[in-house]
């Protein structure tokens, strides 16, 4: 099972760190990001693809290459972070722009075949009171629908990777 | 009263929250009655962040967060007693990166300003209310959060063709806009009358639904400006196929 480990905390993560060559990692921080700016061009105009070049074909081609891709995230008052939202705002392209029927709501339809699953890793840099926790959690339910697929895990921990490493092996 | 409005949208001053932001605006200055409204040229387009002295006890300060530079002279506009108002399109059920990084901005006065009422407008593509409940739910915690009262939150579903529709085929939703900003101006909770029209439905109908599927979920907008810009055929391109880890 191919893992893409997209971790947008600032403490950077290595293949060293898990020693499995089915994981890819991208360390969002350390790339170049723009924010996405609404214009739909890469549904209208360059198909499945963004027309502002920064390195997001990488994490897009890491997570379409995953089984499960595992997002992890600071909380940051009481929500994921921005820099998590920043990627998840920008993996719009890999969805079609027509609708279709998922979880008896409309959502975008599937450009690709088959999504990875997905997880979230939540850093608590603070404790994450149980309300907070419960919000992301639901709400990440709601990503799942949009992607056409499931949510694996949720996870909090105080390090980006303790936990991480035990729900690998556990898959 | 010191009143901040802020556009939430990537799109700035392009977007549909600006088309929303403005009845806002207008509907406050006119639910102030004052008869200088022509004198005031409210003129809600011009700058990085737009002021307006409406009355001598009113101000009204708007700011986009899609620029950033700006985020923090947004933050320190808030003072005691003022209301907020917060209008961003749905992504990806929650609010846009750069909104969140705006709200992340705001710990900076959490718990620090007496009485500042937080209103807030969330709209989406989708028809179908049931999209913004998840971000609906956040925004009640992150006010909350930053000590600040909650006022609630009006949902708009379908809002992507607002800023390209004739304003003569808007005047229901104007209307309700402008109710809104009379509530806002009177510092009351949004009437629910007005949220429930705004909504329309939660869930879409069962023909809805049947429609999509048949039409294989092509509502035609999409198709009509992929045919524009001659990219139709590529339409159904996948260009992060899965390949081998080596390959790229
Ligand atoms: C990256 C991105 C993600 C979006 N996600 C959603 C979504 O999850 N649900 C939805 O109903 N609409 C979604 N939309 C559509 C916008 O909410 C809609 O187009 C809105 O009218 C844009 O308003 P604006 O012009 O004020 O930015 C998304 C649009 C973009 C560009």
């Amino acid at each position: 099972m191919n893992i893409a480990i997209i971790n947008t905390t600032d403490i950077p993560l290595t293949d060293k760190d898990f020693n499995n060559d089915k994981v890819s990692i991208v360390n969002t921080r350390i790339i170049d990001l723009k924010y996405c700016e609404g214009c739909f061009e890469c549904w209208t105009k360059t198909p499945g693809l963004c027309v502002h070049f920064d390195d997001m074909p990488k994490i897009l081609q890491t997570i379409m290459n995953s089984d499960l891709t595992v997002y992890i995230s600071d909380v940051k008052i009481g929500f994921i972070s921005s820099e998590l939202k920043k990627v998840l705002d920008k993996t719009l392209p890999l969805m079609h722009p027509y609708f279709d029927i998922s979880h008896g709501e409309v959502h975008h339809k599937a450009r690709y075949d088959r999504y990875p699953e997905i997880a979230l890793v939540l850093i608590e840099n603070q404790e994450i009171s149980s309300s907070a926790y419960n919000i992301i959690e639901n709400w990440f339910a709601r990503v799942s629908y949009n992607m056409m697929t499931n949510v694996k895990f949720v996870i909090k921990d105080d390090t980006p990777l303790g936990g991480l490493k035990n729900e690998i092996s556990n898959h | 009263m010191k009143l901040v409005i802020i556009n939430g949208s990537p799109r700035g001053k392009e977007s549909n929250s600006n088309v929303i932001t403005n009845w806002i605006a207008t509907g406050i200055v006119k639910s102030t009655q004052v008869n200088k409204i022509s004198a005031i040229k409210t003129d809600f387009q011009r700058g990085a962040k737009d002021s307006t002295k409406i009355i001598e006890s009113m101000q009204l300060d708007k700011f986009y967060t899609a620029n950033i530079n700006t985020h923090r002279e947004a933050v320190d506009s808030i003072e005691d007693n003022s209301t907020v108002v917060v209008v961003f399109p749905l992504y990806g059920d929650a609010m846009p990166a750069i909104t969140k990084l705006f709200f992340e901005e705001l710990e900076i006065i959490a718990n620090k300003k007496e009485n500042v009422k937080m209103y807030y407008i969330v709209h989406s593509g989708f028809k179908g209310a049931n999209h913004c409940r998840a971000v609906e739910r956040y925004l009640v915690y992150l006010t909350d959060y930053l000590g600040f009262k909650y006022m609630g939150t009006a949902i708009k579903p379908g809002s992507e063709g607002l800023r390209l529709t004739p304003v003569e085929n808007l005047l229901d939703f104007t209307n309700d806009f402008y109710s809104l900003s009379k509530d806002i101006a009177k510092g009351s909770d949004f009437d629910v009358n007005t949220l429930k029209r705004l909504v329309g439905f939660e869930f879409p109908s069962e023909e809805y639904k049947i429609g999509i599927k048949q039409s294989n979920g092509n509502t035609g907008y999409f198709s009509r400006i992929l045919k524009q810009n001659n990219a139709f055929t590529k339409c159904f391109d996948k260009p992060y196929q899965r390949k081998s880890k080596k390959s790229y």
